[in-house]
């Protein structure tokens, strides 16, 4: 799965440490979420997209 | 862009290194001459080493445990060490057979609290940690398995049987490399 949140957190000078704290997990799982090593479970991807207020699939998008 | 991390790192200063290098050694002499058996003194020098440099500061665990879960494991491993410590002395004296399964009872329970710790600490890490415990786990089992099988086979070969209590570092080993490839995975 393709995401933007890198830029999107670059866009809000966001640290990863800072948004792993607002997502309430670690700087490990952002960065592999970053690198998309590792899909997020729904319930991580809806607070994520909560965190930076749009939708799930305008952060996350499927591989075409 | 910033991807740093704020609780990253506080180096160990070399003399860490080399106070657990001679911690190690003496605890190993000091074990072969108690209790005939090097890995218990090496087992019991290294968690402690691992406690200390965590207070200090020095290990940093990539993990994200809550404090509390810490502290936890912390008692539950001094406990542990405690316990076996006592169980292993008592034994080695003239005790009634009573009292020697009691004694002996004592480490297993201990070692019970620390699982229950060690269970706490994995419900408290976030997904992708608890898969990446999940996958180490795996690998430790499935690296026991080839351990067992192939000692059996070895054995059979004419090798002599070593103790149970070796299995015990190999399967150490085999989820400390599991967890270290999985982590490396999902860099």
């Amino acid at each position: 799965m393709k995401n933007k949140l890198r830029v999107l957190r670059a866009e809000r000078r966001w640290s990863q440490a800072m948004l792993a704290e607002m997502a309430d997990v670690s700087r490990q799982t952002i960065n592999a979420i970053e690198t998309e090593k590792y899909d997020p479970s729904l319930p991580l991807a809806f607070k994520l997209a909560a965190i930076f207020e749009l939708t799930i699939e305008a952060i996350f998008q499927p591989e075409q | 862009m910033d991807n740093s991390d704020d609780t990253l790192k506080k180096k160990p200063p070399r003399q860490y290194f080399l106070v657990l290098l001679i911690g190690l050694l003496v605890a190993g002499l000091l074990s072969q001459f108690l209790f005939a058996d090097w890995i218990f003194g090496v087992t019991i020098a290294l968690l402690l080493s691992f406690s200390w440099g965590l207070l200090k500061g020095y290990l940093v665990i990539p993990m994200r445990y809550p404090d509390h879960i810490i502290r936890l494991i912390m008692v539950a491993v001094v406990i542990f060490i405690v316990t076996t410590i006592t169980a292993v002395l008592l034994l080695n004296q003239e005790l009634a057979a009573a009292y020697r399964l009691l004694v002996a009872t004592l480490p297993g329970l201990a070692s019970l609290f620390l699982a229950y710790a060690i269970a706490r600490a994995f419900a408290s890490l976030d997904e992708l940690q608890r898969r990446i415990q999940l996958e180490a786990l795996a690998i430790a089992f499935g690296w026991s398995i080839i351990c067992v099988y192939s000692i059996g086979i070895y054995i059979m070969a004419g090798v002599e049987q070593p103790r149970w209590i070796y299995l015990l570092p190999l399967m150490v080993f085999g989820w400390l490399a599991g967890k270290l490839w999985t982590m490396w995975k999902y860099r």
